[in-house]
């Protein structure tokens, strides 16, 4: 063999030696910012793994091919055939992405329906043609065994469900669903790729998550560009206690996005921060805007509440904005089942509600003014 | 006379196991459900009926007789050991006290999971460490009341006494509750609405065992549990170990107000109510008649209450504690007038 060959087989064979990593490294992980949730790609179907506290909470294979579900892998490990023909959800915060994928005529059971915004599940559940469950809690066990649909998506981790191993000696897997611990809102519309690898939709997930994304990113970059430093206070005392969204969580991290100062993100504290009245009202001449408190349509309905909330400057200066502007025009409110899997929706609301002069002429789709 | 008696209530009993069975959210033909739970016990490919029938119905159902007999005999025990007619493990903060210990081992689950892991390397679940929680919260508590009760001799002192202990223990469990996260608040919100819906066939023998045991060990304290009822000093006199009844009352007590707590919730009411509503049925103050039928007509209440609580035909479920209250309460209400009203016709 001449020397230039063995030289150049020496160099590409080294080449693709040193760009190994490289080239593995390029193959970029199918979830990006969702740290709750993992999936990988497998030979014809999808290894899907959840965490909780950076423990691995549940790990299923979805495979496409009934004969996989025989396999030596599938004795070892949970295995499911994909595309799912029916499966029940156990939270509202399922529906946006169910909805968005397709999927919601494969529903057999749905929670509870006073919970439902979305009308058609409304209506199917009106009928009876979608059964009504309860809460994870206390699931109406007699109706999902009589259903026995392939999966239920509930937010209860497997160690907190008493009945999973009869679940899953009917063949009903519990599916856990941890998308309200991620504290990244686009990691939190993230898990719409989650439900799609079960109804083996993940391409269509993955273009709308991108949308998503796109918009969301824009947006921020556009609120960055003229962030006013506004200060935000959020809901209503409960019970005495004051929840405030903590610094790392989804709501604190919309705010921020959205150009405005979280002062509470001084605190160090868990998920939520619980402040007295007396907390809120000693920085009360630093806020400019109040945000989401409780279910009130009114200004008036807020003081019937408690009346020391005309202390508050926001009420003062009249800058008391609530996320049910659907309600007070006479129609139900999707915020909790839309908002949080669609950051970008919210963002933009919040944005219009901060700087109104960027969106002139569009209204927002939740937030109005309390009059 | 007594026997028949006892022989009837255990065949109302079985009626009224037989009616639970057949009623649930889902219409089961009250007919057909013996081949339903046969082909649940003998067949592996089941109708959906056939796993509603045995796999939830039933091991349900005997989760609620096993409750009605535990704090049924729980409450007795108090009864007879107070020497007072309205003790239970409820009334008297015992269920408080399983409360706190169900509270710490949801909080602290993950922290006590991994020490009994690391320490003695058993790996176990949530309802060992509520179970463990429960037993021990009860014990803690029925021995301080039972400290003071050496102390105090009025039995409307004791019963006040009782009431505060399961005050303080009931505003520790608000105070952990407000440390908790959301999901383990809401976990144990559920917990305390009550329920026999909790105990899955493989969980069952952790549940009957405890209350089993104390059943049986009653049978050799009935004639001591009698001749304490005289009072301590004439029951020692006639050669009764007080010191050894009590510690065995003390034991029992707390072991089956905390097995039921721990997984069924703290259940209102029928560990007052049952004793009372056996002495007035069957006109005697005989343990050896008192325990059985206490057991057995615990057991119907329980049955009952689960019954209504499932609201039959409907998909909803109310909380059982709730049901047992409603039944419960108003049951006490006509038994303190029924015994104000012959009292009255006596004098």
């Amino acid at each position: 063999m001449p020397t230039h060959l063995i030289n150049t087989s020496h160099f590409f064979g080294l080449l693709i030696l040193l760009l190994q990593p490289v080239l593995h490294a390029s193959q970029e992980p199918l979830i990006q910012r969702a740290r709750a949730f993992q999936i990988e790609e497998v030979q014809n179907g999808y290894k899907l793994q959840t965490f909780k506290e950076n423990k691995l909470i549940q790990q299923i294979l979805l495979v496409r091919d009934s004969a996989q579900l025989n396999s030596q892998e599938c004795k070892r490990q949970k295995c499911l055939k994909i595309p799912l023909l029916n499966y029940a959800s156990l939270s509202t915060t399922h529906l946006n992405s169910l909805s968005e994928l397709d999927v919601l005529s494969s529903m057999r059971a749905f929670s509870r329906k006073q919970d439902v915004s979305n009308s058609w599940l409304s209506k199917q559940m009106q009928k009876g043609k979608i059964a009504s469950l309860g809460l994870a809690e206390s699931v109406n066990m007699e109706v999902l065994l009589k259903l026995a649909p392939q999966v239920v998506f509930t937010y209860l981790p497997p160690s907190d469900m008493i009945h999973k191993d009869l679940l899953e000696r009917q063949g009903i897997v519990p599916v856990f669903v941890g998308e309200y611990l991620e504290n990244n809102p686009l990691g939190y519309a993230e898990w719409i790729l989650f439900f799609s690898v079960f109804f083996d939709k993940l391409e269509m997930a993955q273009k709308i998550y991108s949308r998503i994304e796109r918009r969301y990113l824009s947006l921020r970059k556009l609120a960055s560009q003229h962030s006013r430093e506004k200060t935000v206070l959020v809901n209503i005392p409960y019970a005495g206690t004051w929840y405030m969204p903590a610094k790392n969580g989804f709501m604190a991290g919309v705010l921020q996005d959205a150009g405005l100062k979280y002062i509470w993100a001084e605190s160090k504290q868990g998920n939520s921060l619980k402040l007295s009245f007396e907390e809120v009202l000693l920085k009360s001449e630093k806020l400019d805007l109040w945000l989401n408190p409780s279910d009130v349509k009114s200004k008036n309905e807020l003081l019937a509440i408690d009346s020391r909330f005309a202390l508050l400057r926001p009420f003062q200066t009249g800058m008391i904005w609530n996320n049910n502007l659907k309600e007070v025009q006479g129609q139900t409110n999707d915020f909790f089942e839309t908002a949080l899997a669609r950051p970008d929706l919210l963002l933009k609301d919040l944005m219009i509600v901060f700087h109104p002069e960027l969106f002139q002429g569009v209204k927002p789709r939740w937030y109005h003014r309390l009059k | 006379m007594k026997l028949i008696q006892l022989l009837l209530l255990c065949c109302a009993l079985l009626l009224i196991f037989a009616v639970n069975l057949s009623l649930g959210s889902v219409s089961i033909p009250f007919l057909e459900v013996p081949s339903y739970l046969w082909e649940g016990i003998s067949s592996n490919e089941q109708s959906a009926f056939a796993t509603i029938l045995y796999e939830y119905r039933l091991p349900k159902a005997l989760t609620a007789m096993l409750c009605g007999v535990a704090l049924s005999q729980g409450g007795l025990y108090m009864q007879s050991l107070f020497q007072n007619p309205l003790a239970g493990p409820y009334v008297l903060g015992i269920s408080s006290g399983a409360s706190l210990g169900v509270a710490l081992a949801i909080l602290f689950a993950t922290g006590l999971k991994e020490f009994f892991y690391s320490a003695f390397g058993l790996s176990l679940a949530s309802y060992h460490l509520q179970l463990g929680g429960a037993i021990l919260g009860s014990s803690l508590l029925l021995a301080l009341i039972l400290h003071f009760s050496h102390r105090i001799r009025s039995n409307t002192a004791l019963l006040i006494l009782g009431l505060m202990i399961g005050y303080v223990a009931g505003s520790l469990v608000s105070i952990l509750a407000y440390f908790g996260s959301q999901q383990e608040l809401q976990s144990f919100l559920h917990w305390s609405f009550g329920s026999f819906d909790r105990v899955p066939w493989e969980r069952l023998p952790t549940i009957a065992i405890p209350i089993i045991l104390c059943t049986l060990g009653s049978l050799f304290f009935l004639k001591s549990l009698n001749t304490l009822c005289l009072g301590e000093s004439y029951a020692a006199s006639l050669g009764v170990s007080v010191q050894r009844t009590r510690q065995f009352l003390l034991l029992s007590t707390s072991v089956l107000a905390g097995t039921v707590t721990a997984f069924c919730g703290p259940v209102a009411f029928i560990g007052i109510a049952v004793p009372h509503l056996t002495r007035i049925l069957f006109q005697t103050q005989d343990h050896r008649i008192l325990v059985p039928a206490c057991s057995v007509l615990g057991a119907c209440l329980c049955l009952i209450s689960d019954t209504l609580s499932q609201l039959p035909g409907s998909s909803q479920t109310l909380p059982l504690n709730a049901i047992t209250s409603l039944i419960g309460a108003p049951l006490i209400v006509w038994i303190l007038l029924r015994q104000q009203s012959t009292s009255q016709g006596v004098n």
